[in-house]
């Protein structure tokens, strides 16, 4: 039914190609958060704590300005005389979209503290679970593009490999909590690691939730 | 032999241009009432089909006459030439709407016949009354304007008045009925002023009368409602406007009441255009936060582009054909 020229049929569809462009601006604001959190765990790992302070303080001013996106966002999804088919649908998106940023935001805060020189086993599972993040977001970034192409098969693909990633990134979090009851930390440490290996996991769980929506926004537009 | 061939290319062409107006404007009519389920698709079809008819039938002939000799006087012409005329305007207007529904463009049919004729008579030198084509394209300014003025008048009106005037009760059957009743008048208004487009040229090039010519055109809409319009009925209805029962009772009566205006001076409007004036209009007493300006722009850019191209299309299609037929 997309072949529609109707003008009414138009303006829904012409509304929701708008708001996933706006999601495409969000989704690009939130990879540079994710981003910047890699830098802030490259530079931990290497022991430049200077660098680390800059690049935490970088992934809390692009989660500030991934917030505004959400609410812009949200406002135009409220307004409009004509309804996009999927309005409940992409709100949902939005708001996963933004806990992406969230809990990343919420990870980098946790390193800001952990200060203690971690063992590399531990060091080594941080990285992973963050090369992790930053692929499944990397995948995100394309499903939606392929979204607003219309190119609906690709976009369902991606957001397949999403689910992979999601997988790995549960057993990766299982193999960092193994790492840290072995590294035998201090306990303000090992509360800190630990709750950073949930954060990782959780934020990929948010990614894999967003690819979840591009499946149904994606089988919906079929 | 030849006029014959040529005669048949006319209605054919006339027929693709009413077919593809049944096929996606026969929605914006009862497409509201199947999306609250006040009607089921076939009902709405039913009833969609047969008020559209009406107006086809009954005032069809206003539009008609206009788009068959007010812009370009088909019948003063040689009857070779305006036969060929008359095939290239629908050619180049069906053309085009192939061409915006590829590209999912919302234009105007009303707005490319007209293009098309004034184009085709360009080509052959033929006197084109620039006066009346003035005329239209300032009703097509106001056409969005007036609906929404009307709009937002009628839903102001309803709003204080219907809750006090109608017990409670009888409340919802009465605004059922009520936006029932209004799409059929949408039906009959869009009947009336959209058979032109398909069967203007047809009438006014003498190979049917004007009675016959609406009758026929009415049916190539039908067949086009019956075969395709049916699925945008019913994704437009169900999918995409969501509009209160008042609201859209507001927006239909505005728009009916518009285009019938129009109607009844002869002038081709696209009906399109005016129910969505009529339903912006009825959002503006929200304010003005329902206009999404990026998207209205899109749609004026086409709306000012469809004459212009189909112009185009039709003037170097007649000047190709000059150039192997002797006209």
């Amino acid at each position: 039914m997309r072949e529609t020229r109707n003008i009414l049929g138009w303006l829904g569809m012409a509304e929701e190609q708008s708001i996933l462009q706006d999601a495409k601006k969000h989704v690009e604001e939130t990879y540079k958060t994710v981003a910047f959190f890699a830098d802030a765990v490259k530079s931990f790992i290497k022991g430049d704590l200077a660098a680390k302070a800059q690049a935490i303080e970088n992934v809390r001013e692009s989660e500030h300005q991934a917030d505004i996106l959400r609410s812009k966002m949200i406002t135009e999804l409220s307004e409009g005389m004509l309804l996009p088919p999927d309005r409940e649908d992409l709100m949902h998106f939005v708001k996963t979209l933004d806990k992406i940023a969230d809990w990343t935001n919420g990870a980098a805060r946790l390193l800001g503290f952990i200060e203690q020189k971690l063992p590399d086993s531990v060091l080594k599972n941080i990285s992973l679970g963050t090369d992790l993040i930053v692929t499944s977001i990397s995948k995100l970034q394309e499903a939606i593009i392929a979204l607003t192409k219309n190119e609906l098969k690709n976009a369902i693909v991606l957001s397949t490999e999403i689910d992979h990633l999601e997988h790995a990134a549960d057993d990766q979090k299982k193999a960092m909590i193994e790492a840290i009851i072995h590294a035998k930390l201090e306990p303000v440490s090992l509360l800190l690691t630990y709750q950073l290996a949930e954060y990782l996991e959780g934020v990929t769980d948010k990614i894999e939730d967003c690819g979840d929506f591009i499946k149904v926004l994606a089988i919906k537009s079929k | 032999m030849q006029f014959f061939v040529l005669i048949g290319l006319v209605l054919l062409t006339g027929a693709a241009v009413g077919w593809s107006i049944g096929a996606n404007d026969a929605a914006n009519s009862l497409g509201t009432a199947v999306g609250s389920k006040v009607l089921t698709l076939r009902q709405a079809i039913i009833l969609i089909v047969i008020f559209g008819f009406l107006g086809a039938y009954f005032q069809g002939a206003h539009v008609t006459k206009t788009i068959g000799k007010g812009i370009v006087p088909l019948d003063q012409l040689d009857k070779n030439l305006s036969l060929y005329l008359a095939l290239v305007a629908s050619f180049a207007a069906c053309v085009w709407v192939i061409i915006a529904t590829h590209w999912k463009m919302p234009i105007s049919t009303s707005h490319s016949i007209v293009g098309a004729v004034a184009g085709a008579g360009l080509a052959i030198h033929a006197p084109v009354k620039w006066l009346m084509l003035k005329d239209i394209f300032l009703c097509w300014i106001f056409t969005p304007l007036g609906s929404a003025i009307l709009g937002y008048l009628f839903f102001k009106l309803l709003q204080n008045s219907l809750y006090r005037i109608i017990p409670r009760r009888y409340l919802k059957p009465v605004i059922t009925l009520a936006v029932v009743l209004s799409g059929c008048y949408v039906a009959y208004t869009w009947g009336a002023n959209d058979v032109a487009n398909a069967v203007g040229v047809i009438s006014g090039s003498g190979v049917m009368t004007a009675k016959m010519s609406v009758v026929f055109g009415g049916l190539a809409i039908i067949l086009g409602i019956m075969t395709w319009g049916y699925k945008v009925i019913e994704t437009i209805g169900l999918e995409i406007t969501r509009l209160l029962p008042i609201m859209a009772l507001s927006a239909q009566l505005a728009s009916a009441v518009n285009v019938h205006v129009y109607t009844l001076l002869g002038i081709p409007v696209s009906t399109s255009h005016s129910i969505v004036g009529a339903i912006v209009g009825v959002g503006m007493v929200r304010g003005i936060r329902v206009l999404n300006f990026r998207i209205i722009k899109d749609m004026i850019l086409c709306w000012l582009a469809t004459p212009f191209i189909s112009g185009v299309i039709s003037y170097i299609t007649l000047w190709v054909i000059k150039l192997f037929v002797k006209i």
